[in-house]
């Protein structure tokens, strides 16, 4: 007669098996989840370079197009750890497949981790893609690779939560469109992607501080340029303040399951 | 088709079309406008926003919020932000009316609904005609709400209604038949996204939307001047009043045959049963 598996503290076996499907996922279409958000960032990079990167042209006190590309790698690597969690529980609750991970012996923070897992590794893919496509024609490399890093992986895993709970909210493929297009598109373009805060009007700069999106590229910036917009300290704080948050509504809403469970 | 009475036992009589099957081209115009208008949310305000949020952007980073000027010299006294109305509105009225057809096309072929459009008795030109049609309506009901915004937020005006109204048509037709060749020709719905990500997006944004075609490196340069899109941003630049490269009747032409090849080769590929037809 088969025994019961004995679980430790951890299902470390499903944890892994959740984490390793959703890298998959997006692994199988990569034309649609790396490629193309690739291309449509050095498009990006072409476009502004072409209109607003005259030779001469400086931004923080760097050349324009050494000061755009962290911004837009940032932003690459926002919009896709949204895109993959809220696509994947969007798409598994209308296809009714959503049981497949709630019927496995998986705790709220083991299927949290398993999905923002998911989200980060695609937003590091697209990151690293895309700088390394960047690199070929302009030389930004790190010089705090500890703000690099930090940032990356803050970013990622901040705006993983974010999909992940708009993919629980939404009830509808219009729903989670909305929350990209009216939200996270817009945090994201301005946010300082494109240009410094000293563009901005002063009375504008306070609610750029309000954007935590802006935290994200202004360090992670930092950790290419060496220069800075806004406190760092702060935008540490800031960042790990919202990851916490959020990752505590993440569980509360898979502890209870509100809209997974009927 | 008014019922008559007809003596008991008679055969009905045979419905006559003339040339052209007009109330079945006109109901699947309707069909397919409605099915993109039901989306309205993500097919007009979406679009607009985003072409908002492309003015902001460049306003902010070029300085012109703050009064600096001359980052964009090549954009001439007035700046950006009138240099981008044209190419902003083109870009979004032939995207969507790409969208409309190809994404209505895959969806029938994806949830294998073709008999739809296979079965009622229209010619195959009729059917490629209804899509190109409707595509054109999706794409100008979304470009003019679109222009509204850009002109506020840009301070520009129209200065030949008329043209600019040509060019969104004949644009719009054109992207809406090429789009329904696209949806014939993809099977899967990540061909049908592979399309606008790799190719219809990059050449519209370098084809003169947010900066001249001449500042790009030359062979780009002559490369890009191979196709329409940029014939319509520069025409519609023209008719905003601004300077543009083409003579506006030669742009126009061109539209208009790339247009109308567009159409009959989608209707050549319904009639031929291209991945419609097992």
């Amino acid at each position: 007669m088969p025994q019961p598996r004995l679980i430790g503290r951890i299902n470390w076996i499903g944890l892994w098996t959740l984490t390793a499907k959703e890298v998959h996922r997006f692994l199988k279409v990569a034309t649609q989840t790396i490629a193309a958000p690739v291309v449509t960032t050095l498009l990006f990079y072409a476009i502004f370079a072409l209109a607003l990167g005259g030779a001469s042209r400086q931004a923080a006190g760097v050349p324009f197009l050494e000061f755009l590309a962290p911004g837009l790698i940032m932003m690459a690597m926002a919009q896709n750890a949204f895109a993959n969690t809220s696509s994947s529980l969007m798409i598994a609750k209308i296809q009714g497949n959503i049981v497949d991970v709630l019927m496995p012996p998986l705790a709220p923070a083991e299927l949290a981790a398993g999905y923002i897992a998911g989200g980060v590794v695609r937003g590091i893919i697209v990151g690293t893609v895309t700088w390394a496509a960047i690199r070929i024609f302009v030389p930004v490399d790190p010089i705090h690779p500890a703000f690099v890093l930090f940032h990356g992986l803050a970013a990622s895993m901040m705006l993983s939560l974010l999909g992940a709970i708009g993919g629980i909210w939404s009830e509808k493929f219009d729903h989670i469109a909305a929350v990209t297009n009216f939200v996270v598109t817009p945090l994201s373009f301005l946010s300082g992607t494109f240009y410094s805060l000293d563009r901005l009007p002063e009375s504008w700069h306070f609610v750029a501080h309000l954007n935590p999106f802006f935290y994200m590229i202004d360090g992670f910036r930092y950790g290419f340029i060496g220069a800075s917009d806004g406190t760092l300290g702060t935008g540490i704080l800031v960042l790990v303040l919202t990851n916490a948050a959020l990752l505590a509504l993440l569980l509360r809403m898979l502890g209870t399951g509100y809209k997974l469970k009927a | 088709m008014t019922a008559v009475a007809r003596p008991p036992g008679a055969a009905r009589p045979v419905r006559r079309y003339g040339a052209v099957n007009w109330l079945g081209l006109a109901t699947l115009i309707r069909r397919e406008f409605r099915a993109y208008l039901k989306d309205w949310r993500e097919t007009v305000v979406a679009p607009t926003f985003s072409a908002l949020l492309y003015v902001a952007v460049f306003a902010v980073a070029s300085g012109e919020v703050k009064g600096e000027t001359g980052v964009a010299a090549w954009a001439g006294p007035g700046g950006l932000l009138p240099f981008l109305a044209p190419g902003l509105v083109v870009a979004v009225v032939i995207q969507r009316a790409a969208e409309a057809t190809v994404y209505n096309i895959t969806f029938l072929k994806v949830e294998r609904l073709v008999g739809d459009i296979l079965m009622p008795p229209l010619a195959a030109w009729e059917v490629a005609a209804g899509y190109a049609l409707a595509g054109t309506a999706s794409g100008l009901v979304t470009g003019l709400p679109c222009l509204a915004v850009l002109l506020l937020a840009t301070g520009t005006a129209v200065a030949d209604p008329l043209l600019l109204g040509l060019v969104l048509l004949l644009g719009a037709f054109l992207l809406a038949a090429a789009g329904a060749v696209v949806g014939l020709w993809a099977e899967k719905w990540d061909q049908a996204a592979a399309f606008f990500g790799f190719l219809l997006i990059p050449v519209t944004f370098l084809s003169g939307v947010f900066a001249p075609v001449g500042l790009l490196p030359g062979p780009l340069a002559a490369l890009v001047t191979l196709n329409p899109v940029y014939y319509a941003i520069d025409a519609a630049r023209i008719a905003f009043g601004g300077t543009g490269a083409e003579a506006v009747g030669r742009s126009l032409a061109v539209l208009g045959v790339s247009g109308a090849a567009a159409w009959a080769c989608a209707a050549l590929l319904i009639a031929r049963g291209w991945r419609l037809k097992a």
